[in-house]
């Protein structure tokens, strides 16, 4: 917190840029790891709803000259009910995995066929540029986050308070209901539970979230386009949950930061280079990690390469021969 | 709040052309107990997936206290208080012990009066305390088979459907079960499927035989092993080795 509070002293105006917007994808990241990593929802176009907050918040304050906190609210109030239809006609007629993340994806395209065509209110391919910063008006007095500094602050208040949030709800009891309902739906169903209810109402938050998310970035990078709705980038989120590990709280967030980070680096130099990148972290991860990143094991893993190397004593190689059998 | 707690009408279901459960009716009263043994095939499974609402009935009526729960969803049937405990096991295999048990209580928990058992004396009654903090997935058979005793109990049932409840359990677990159903019994009605006819001999209590769908017999235990013809469907000579 101390380091969030105090980088905004040292770092330049790019830099600080930078990061903001990765720390907006954590945002992104913690509202999907609340979706797939909690309630056990794969979805392949959970970006969609971060396009609904950015295009709300977008064609609000551009288009209709609305105050910052309304196009907030449109943003939300469009993932939202787009989450609340779908979910409610997939979930609760028992459309679950694989066949849910399919009817996503396909929601997540129709979504950026819209963007892309409906020009007289989408700017189509171009998107919207000029998007005004964050700012609220209480009676007279205006708070005007939009500068480097106050939108840092923003984002990052934001990204603390749904992490305290989320880590809040994981550690309830109803944290425990979801957990239940991931691992075995049809047991929950038995103790009395309306799981296609429960997991529409952890989808429709998880919308909200990832609408907040896309308003703010649409407010900190002043521009929206249609690839926000790219496949790319929902596939970017699937990521970060799977290496920070599903159902942790900080491990999707870092994730995400750091590899938004990344992107910007690899972009800098190749265009190209990154879905390269992406698909190999993904095939990495899927078969050396399937439950993500761990810091320990890395240090264990470390400790290994390093005994290989300089050999080890012979007793921890008998104790070794003793676990493998 | 004496009389018939669970009325079912001519209830039927078929699979693919074949009548599972061909008319049955059934009433249970708020203390029954009562046992259905059958052959394999013979529509006891269908018969508790009927009566908790795991499988909607082709044909037929089914009240719960004098309401229509006909075609029902099965949280429905779990929240008026027919809970299940399922063939095998069937647990929350990433979560501890305990947690299971929290979870099976909270659900039904929100819509009583009453709040929910304490999870901890439960795992007394079924004997997994020392075992409370493990994995669910950790567990030997057996004793999922009791984690699963005690999330039925935790969910608050009027009447407790138990699918094969001494399958995989030792003789002795075996009448420790029987001593829990009797005290269970207190306080809800039991239905219990079996086919390990010992155990239903020592619940010495009303006896159903099913065959092909339908109940051929009902009795009490005594009557049923001394049937010839229930003898001829489905006891053999395993009867007259229980009923000895």
């Amino acid at each position: 917190m101390a380091a969030v509070a105090i980088v905004p002293f040292f770092a330049g105006p790019w830099l600080l840029s930078t990061v903001r917007d990765a720390l907006v994808m954590g945002i992104l990241a913690l509202s999907y790891d609340l979706l797939w990593g909690r309630a056990g929802v794969l979805t392949l176009g959970h970006t969609t709803f971060l396009g609904l907050g950015a295009y709300g918040f977008a064609i609000t304050t551009v288009q209709f000259g609305q105050a910052a906190v309304t196009g907030l609210a449109v943003g939300m109030f469009c993932a939202v009910a787009a989450a609340a239809v779908i979910g409610y006609f997939l979930l609760f007629a028992g459309v679950r995995l694989h066949f849910f993340a399919i009817i996503s994806l396909a929601v997540l395209i129709v979504a950026q066929q819209l963007a892309v065509s409906w020009q007289s209110i989408t700017g189509g391919d171009t998107g919207i540029l000029g998007i005004p910063g964050l700012s609220f008006s209480v009676g007279s007095h205006t708070l005007d986050m939009s500068g480097p500094r106050a939108s840092w602050y923003t984002v990052a208040v934001v990204l603390l308070a749904a992490t305290a949030l989320i880590w809040l709800v994981c550690r309830s009891r109803y944290g425990k209901v979801l957990d239940a309902i991931a691992s075995n739906e049809w047991r929950a169903k038995a103790c009395g539970y309306h799981t296609s209810f429960h997991l529409l109402l952890v989808f429709v938050a998880s919308a909200a979230l990832a609408a907040i998310a896309g308003a703010l970035m649409a407010a900190c990078s002043g521009v929206v386009a249609p690839d926000v709705f790219s496949p790319l980038l929902a596939t970017e989120v699937i990521l970060w949950v799977a290496i920070g590990g599903r159902g942790r709280i900080g491990g999707p967030v870092i994730a995400a930061v750091v590899l938004t980070l990344v992107r910007q680096t690899v972009s800098s130099y190749s265009t190209d280079g990154w879905p390269l990148i992406l698909g190999g972290l993904f095939l990495a991860c899927v078969l050396f990690m399937p439950k993500g990143l761990r810091l320990h094991e890395l240090v264990e893993a470390a400790h290994r390469a390093g005994r290989a190397v300089w050999g080890r004593p012979p007793v921890h190689r008998a104790g070794h021969a003793q676990e493998e059998r | 709040m004496d009389g018939q707690f669970l009325q079912g009408t001519n209830l039927s279901r078929a699979f693919g052309g074949i009548n599972a459960v061909a008319g049955v009716d059934i009433t249970i009263a708020r203390r029954d107990l009562l046992c259905v043994i059958g052959p394999n095939g013979a529509g006891k499974s269908t018969l508790v997936g009927l009566l908790s609402g795991a499988i909607a009935p082709g044909s037929g009526e089914l009240t719960l206290d004098g309401e229509r729960m006909t075609g029902r969803p099965m949280h429905a049937f779990c929240q008026h208080g027919v809970v299940r405990k399922f063939q095998g096991t069937n647990t929350f295999l990433t979560m501890t012990v305990r947690d299971n048990l929290v979870v099976a209580g909270l659900g039904v928990a929100a819509y009583r009066a009453t709040p929910m058992p304490d999870p901890d004396a439960v795992l007394e009654e079924v004997g997994l305390a020392g075992q409370a903090s493990e994995l669910a997935s950790h567990l030997p058979h057996g004793e999922r088979q009791w984690l699963e005793i005690g999330m039925a109990i935790m969910c608050q049932p009027a009447l407790l459907l138990l699918d094969e409840p001494a399958a995989g359990l030792s003789a002795k677990d075996a009448q420790r079960l029987v001593r829990l159903i009797h005290r269970l019994r207190e306080q809800c009605a039991v239905l219990a499927i079996e086919h390990d006819l010992g155990f239903v001999q020592s619940l010495a209590c009303e006896t159903w035989v099913m065959h092909r769908g339908e109940v051929v017999r009902r009795g009490s235990y005594a009557e049923i092993a001394d049937d010839e013809e229930i003898r001829r469907i489905y006891l053999g000579r395993r009867a007259t080795h229980a009923a000895h």
